[in-house]
Order: C-alpha cells, then sequence, then structure tokens
C-alpha cells in the first residue's frame, strides 16, 4: 500500500511539473514571438508641407499609429 | 501533525544564532542561490545595450533638469528614482547602470530572504529564498518595467528583518538599530511612494504586534522614515497644480484580473493577476501553468503552521493581516459596491491613484507565503521520510516547482527583454534642441507616451525621448489600455492639465503652429518609422522651421511669440520648497549614515568602543 502511494504521489508530482514545463516553455517561446504592441507601428500619413514637396509623414495626433497601447485587460 | 512533531519543530526552528554546527560551505551555500537565479534571469543581458519595455527606461543620456525634482505639470511618478538614475549616469554609462540596478534588486531580494530567515534550517531557507525571487510577482512587474516598484519587493524582507531587530534590540543597542532600519527605507524612497508603500506594509507588520516600547520604536522610527524620506515626491504631489486627484477609469483599467483559471483572487493569491494581460507570464493560464500556482499555493498552507511556530505567532499575524490588506486592495475594484464608491472618490481624495494598481502591494503576500512554502516543504520532506523516501527528494520537488511555475522567466523573460541599441539620431536630437536658442518646451509627437520602436522589436516602451533632454519635455499623459483583446482602446485620462490642452490643440482642425507656441510650445521633436521621404513640415505645423532632420526624428522649432511656460513647471516658490525639501532629506540621510559609519568616540557616532577600551567592565549587552 505505502509503495502504491509513493508511486501515485511521483506520477502526480513528475506529472504536474512536467506539464508545467512543457506548457508554460511552449507558450513562452510562442508569445516571445507575439509580445508587443496591439497598435501597428507601421503607418503614415501622407501630408503636403509648407516647405515644398510631397512627404510621408505621421500626424502630430499619434493617429497614424505610431503610439502603443500601455497594456490589454 | 501531532503536537509532539509541531513542539520538536518548534524547538529545532526557535529563532536564534546560527547554529554552531553549520561552517563554511554548509552554512552559506544558500547564498548562492541568488546569484545563480539573477544569472538565469539575467543571461541574455550581458552584451551592451538597453533592456527597454514599457516603463523600462534607461537612456544613454539623462541629463539633470528641474523636471527630475519634479517640477512639471503631471504628477511626479518617476521622482526621485530619475533622479537618482541621473545623478549614477555621470558615473557609470546607462546601459551598465541598468544592469547594475536590475540584478541588484534580483539578489538584494533573495538574499534578504535568506538573511531575514537566518536561523531557519537551510533548506527552509533556499526554497524560501528561490521562491520569492522566482515568481510571477517579479516576472509581471519586470515585465511592466516597473524596477521602482521591485525596489520595495527586494526592500521587504530586509525591511521585515530590522524592524524585528529593532524591536528586539536592548535599550542599549536601540540607536543603532534605529538608524540601521532608518538608512534601509531609504532605499525604497528611491523608487517612490509605490516602493514606500510596500515595504510601509513590513513596519506595520512588525511594528502592530509588538508590544510595549518595541512597538512605538518600530513604528515611529519606521513610519517616521517612510514619512521623511517621501518629501521629495510628496512636495511635488502636495503642490501640483491641478490637485493630486485622478480619473475614475483608473478603476477599471488598473485593478487585478486573471492570468490563471483561478480566477481573479486566485491569481492574486498566487502572487500574479496583474491588470494587463501582456505582462503575465505565459503559460500561467493553462491548467499546468494554474495547477503549479495552486500547488505552491497548498504547499504554503502546509508550512504555515511551522512558519508560525518559527517567527511566532504575533509576527505571523502581522504579516497575514498586512498581506489580506495587500489582497483586499488589489481585488477592491472588482467587487462592484466598492468598484463604484473608489470610482467615486478617485477624483476627490488626493493620492488615492496611488493605490489604483493595488496588486503591487501583494509583495507581502509573496514574503508571506515564500516563508512558508520552505517550511511546507519541510512538512512535505517529514511525510515522504515516513514513506521511507529520502528527505531532500521533498526540497528538490518543492525548489523546483516555482522555476517550473514560470519558466519565461528565465533568459530575459523567454528573450522579450534583451538589449537593444538606442538609434543615436535621435541623441543627436536632444542635443540639438538642447543647444538651440528660443524659448520653450518641447512637445514629443505623435501624440502617445509608449512606441512600439522597430529597433526595440515592436515592444512597447514610454517614448525614449522624454528622458533625453534638459529642456522640459511634453507629451500625452492618457494612458491607452486595449480591452479584451477586441482592439479596442479605452483611455484613462491622465493629470497633466497643460498636456490635456496640448492634445486638444492638435486634435483640432487646421494649422497648429500659433496655438502651440501660444500654449508655451517651442520645439516640436518628431518621430517617425518609416523614414520621411523627402523634405518639407508636417501637416498643421505651418511656418515651422527644421533644425534637425534624420530618418527617425525631425525637430521643428516654432516661430515666435512663445507663451511662457505654466507656473506648475517654472514657479520659484515651488521649485524652492522642493529644494529644501531635498536638502533637509539629504542633510538627515548624511547625517545617519555618518553616525553609523563615523569610527567611535567621534561626535555623532553611534559606535560602541571597543570592549578592551571601556573605562568600565562591559555589560552583556555591551559586547558583540
Amino acid at each position: 500500500m505505502r509503495t502504491l502511494i509513493t508511486l501515485g504521489a511521483t506520477v502526480v508530482i513528475a506529472g504536474l511539473i512536467g506539464m508545467g514545463a512543457a506548457f508554460g516553455i511552449g507558450t513562452a517561446a510562442k508569445d516571445s514571438t507575439t509580445v508587443g504592441s496591439t497598435a501597428s507601428s507601421s503607418g503614415s500619413s501622407t501630408s503636403t508641407g509648407s516647405g515644398g514637396g510631397q512627404a510621408l509623414f505621421p500626424s502630430l495626433s499619434g493617429s497614424s499609429g505610431f503610439s502603443a497601447a500601455y497594456g490589454s485587460r | 501533525m501531532t503536537a509532539a512533531a509541531v513542539a520538536a519543530a518548534t524547538a529545532e526552528q526557535a529563532p536564534g544564532p546560527v547554529p554552531a554546527a553549520r561552517k563554511g560551505f554548509a552554512a552559506h551555500w544558500p547564498h548562492l542561490l541568488p546569484p545563480v537565479l539573477a544569472a538565469m534571469v539575467a543571461a541574455p543581458w550581458l552584451g551592451r545595450g538597453y533592456l527597454l519595455g514599457y516603463d523600462l527606461v534607461f537612456t544613454p543620456s539623462m541629463p539633470l533638469s528641474s523636471s527630475l525634482l519634479g517640477m512639471g505639470t503631471g504628477l511626479p511618478r518617476a521622482v526621485p528614482s530619475n533622479l537618482v538614475l541621473a545623478l549614477l549616469q555621470q558615473l557609470l554609462p546607462g546601459d551598465l547602470l541598468q544592469r547594475v540596478v536590475l540584478i541588484g534588486l534580483l539578489l538584494g531580494a533573495g538574499w534578504g530572504v535568506l538573511v531575514w530567515l537566518r536561523s531557519a534550517p537551510n533548506a527552509v531557507r533556499a526554497v524560501a529564498a528561490i521562491a520569492y525571487l522566482w515568481s510571477p510577482y517579479l516576472y509581471e512587474r519586470l515585465a511592466i518595467g516597473q524596477w521602482a516598484v521591485l525596489i520595495g519587493w527586494a526592500a521587504l524582507p530586509w525591511t521585515v528583518h530590522l524592524c524585528g531587530r529593532l524591536g528586539d534590540a536592548a535599550r542599549e543597542r536601540a540607536p543603532a538599530a534605529s538608524v540601521r532600519l532608518a538608512l534601509l527605507l531609504s532605499v525604497p524612497a528611491v523608487g517612490g511612494f509605490a516602493a514606500q508603500q510596500i515595504c510601509a506594509l513590513g513596519v506595520l507588520a512588525v511594528g502592530l504586534t509588538t508590544t510595549g516600547a518595541a512597538r512605538v520604536r518600530v513604528l515611529l522610527v519606521g513610519l517616521g522614515a517612510c514619512a521623511l524620506w517621501s518629501l521629495p515626491w510628496l512636495v511635488p504631489t502636495l503642490t501640483h497644480p491641478g490637485g493630486a486627484v485622478s480619473d475614475p477609469a483608473g478603476v477599471a483599467a488598473f485593478t487585478a484580473r486573471a492570468d490563471t483559471r483561478l480566477g481573479s483572487l486566485g491569481s492574486v493569491l498566487t502572487l500574479g493577476g496583474i491588470w494587463n494581460g501582456l505582462a503575465a507570464p505565459p503559460g500561467r493560464d493553462s491548467w499546468a501553468g494554474s495547477l503549479c500556482a495552486l500547488a505552491l499555493l497548498l504547499l504554503a498552507l502546509a508550512g504555515a503552521r511551522r512558519l508560525t511556530a518559527h517567527l511566532g505567532r504575533r509576527l505571523s499575524l502581522g504579516l497575514a493581516l498586512m498581506s489580506a490588506l495587500a489582497v483586499a486592495v488589489a481585488v477592491a475594484g472588482l467587487v462592484p459596491g466598492v468598484r463604484v464608491l473608489f470610482a467615486d472618490a478617485l477624483p476627490v481624495v488626493p493620492g488615492l491613484a496611488s493605490v489604483r494598481d493595488g496588486q503591487r502591494l501583494i509583495a507581502v503576500l509573496a514574503l508571506l507565503e515564500c516563508a512558508a512554502l520552505g517550511f511546507g516543504a519541510a512538512a512535505l520532506a517529514d511525510r515522504l521520510h515516513r514513506l521511507q523516501l529520502d528527505r531532500r527528494l521533498s526540497f528538490a520537488i518543492v525548489a523546483l516547482l516555482p522555476l517550473v511555475a514560470v519558466p519565461s522567466l528565465a533568459w530575459g523573460l523567454a528573450g522579450t527583454l534583451t538589449p537593444v541599441e538606442v538609434p543615436s539620431d535621435y541623441l543627436a536630437a536632444a542635443r540639438v534642441v538642447d543647444a538651440s536658442p528660443g524659448a520653450g518646451a518641447v512637445m514629443v509627437a505623435p501624440w502617445g507616451l509608449y512606441r512600439p520602436y522597430d529597433w526595440n522589436n515592436g515592444r512597447p516602451v514610454v517614448d525614449i525621448a522624454t528622458l533625453l533632454m534638459s529642456r522640459y519635455t511634453i507629451t500625452d499623459t492618457d494612458l491607452p489600455v486595449a480591452v479584451g483583446g477586441s482592439g479596442v482602446i479605452r483611455s484613462v485620462p491622465g493629470e497633466d492639465p497643460w498636456s490635456a490642452r496640448i492634445g486638444r490643440i492638435i486634435s483640432g482642425p487646421g494649422d497648429h503652429t500659433r496655438q502651440l507656441a501660444a500654449a508655451g510650445i517651442g520645439f516640436v521633436y518628431l518621430e517617425q518609422q518609416p523614414p520621411a521621404v523627402g523634405g518639407g513640415t508636417v501637416q498643421g505645423l505651418a511656418g515651422a522651421t527644421a533644425v534637425y532632420r534624420s530618418p527617425d526624428v525631425t525637430v521643428y522649432r516654432l516661430p515666435g511669440p512663445i507663451a511662457a511656460a505654466p507656473a506648475g513647471v517654472t514657479s520659484p516658490d515651488r521649485l524652492h520648497l522642493i529644494e529644501a525639501a531635498d536638502l533637509l532629506v539629504l542633510l538627515v540621510l548624511g547625517t545617519l549614515a555618518a553616525a553609523l559609519l563615523l569610527p567611535s568616540g567621534a561626535p555623532l557616532s553611534l559606535r560602541r568602543p571597543p570592549v578592551g577600551a571601556a573605562t568600565q567592565p562591559a555589560t552583556e549587552d555591551q559586547l558583540p
């Protein structure tokens, strides 16, 4: 009986650790490539500058995606 | 556990000096664990470059300016932390300083737990130190870049330890113990109010549960020091032009959230639950991650009885009470009635915003739980021993469990927090601004505080330009928070009235040059990615002159007349008040440090003369 309990407890603990490691590391690896902004950083707006010429510039207001969210709930 | 076993455990683990049997490596091996764990976290930080993410901003250059003292129209959230960084940057390069600070925090936290539990068995201390250092709490606060909060986390075990020493000190030794505690509490003061709140909970945990003169001593010295060291941020806050009130939207945005399958409360009780889903440890929301977290909590509960026997009922109760308070604050925004009350109070009660992200206070719960976990490992070892299994096996399993529960803490948060080089044109543009004649503050654009720079792998970080110039910079202080993964952004308005005014100007139609100049803006520091093509002036800045242009940054000088900055930035009375407070703090700090460091016999010195030099025979209390 004692051997059975020991074996069972060992399997449960080892399984818990194994699953935690597998899920945790797997998700960490996956998320390490996706953690980042919730806004795109590729935006720009077209404007005609007073100094002459057609130019690609972001707007002052930041609506072109140059800003990122502080986080996500 | 039987009463006999409890008695035996109590006798074995009673507080007291380190057992004489422990010598050399056998006595001190747990002290190697914090460096090993710190190395596992910091291994990718060995190269040059800056670790940037959310609020974690160290820059190659941080010029000294009055805004670092708290002069400005925003609340002084980074005071005095950024001032201290700017001063230290006179001695060390910014990236090296960042490594010293972050790795120092990891070592300080781990060694603090070992010192606090110095009379416990080494295996218990080791498990406790590993669990405190390798926790979801550390991951989350590191991921969101709040290194200043982590100062409080690292200083907490030292605070509890020195409060206990002061409470136990004989009358002759009380002055030196008081000075040591006061000096220690100046460390979290560098982190500002958040770090100080954490350590104040530690002071209260000890102070409220001691009795008689010891209680008065601990509370008076501990809370008095906290109050005195608060002056550098408290004075700017009290003299803040808009009052220190905040928007009610902060309650919904910054209250704790579930990052496990154990619910919000379960997540907080397992030392996570930060409001920001992007800062939660990956995998913690899986069933396996949640079960690991739960297993650690249950093991800690299993060790609670032994911990109580070791620390004493009063201190255990004090830590439990403060932990309960921290958890209550962390989840307050989730309770419907309390949430409404909290939201109603935020715009009225000054300073209440300091607890809207209450989850950071659970550092005190982390300390309690991790110490209990060490004793839980001892309880498990006893049970396994009865089953003919090696006691060391259970300690090894429990010691590994925190690492398995948060594996992504390794290798710089699983490679997400690694060094990057700041493009040189950001600095060059900042130098041009500082060297340019003309009045006015610098508006940092595009309007938004956090940037997903390409060169930072798209990881959001506070706009680095806000720290690169000695000229006053102004940017958006609203905090955009994405809700529910839907891409919907809910903005939590900031507390800076000048910033709000600029935001209204640039969101309006037409040309903004005159309006910005009339609002006190002399320069626009415009960041652009991808690089601009051709020349010209950005829409809305007609008549402005480009004084610097590079692929990443263009700086415009606005034509005059430029209006004066608001009184919060320029008021000499406010500046003198802040300077006086800072000088007072430095004076007291210097005096206390001198009292500890000066040799005996010198004025102010608290050092005791050598025993042999005493004219009177030394009493037992005077012996070292």
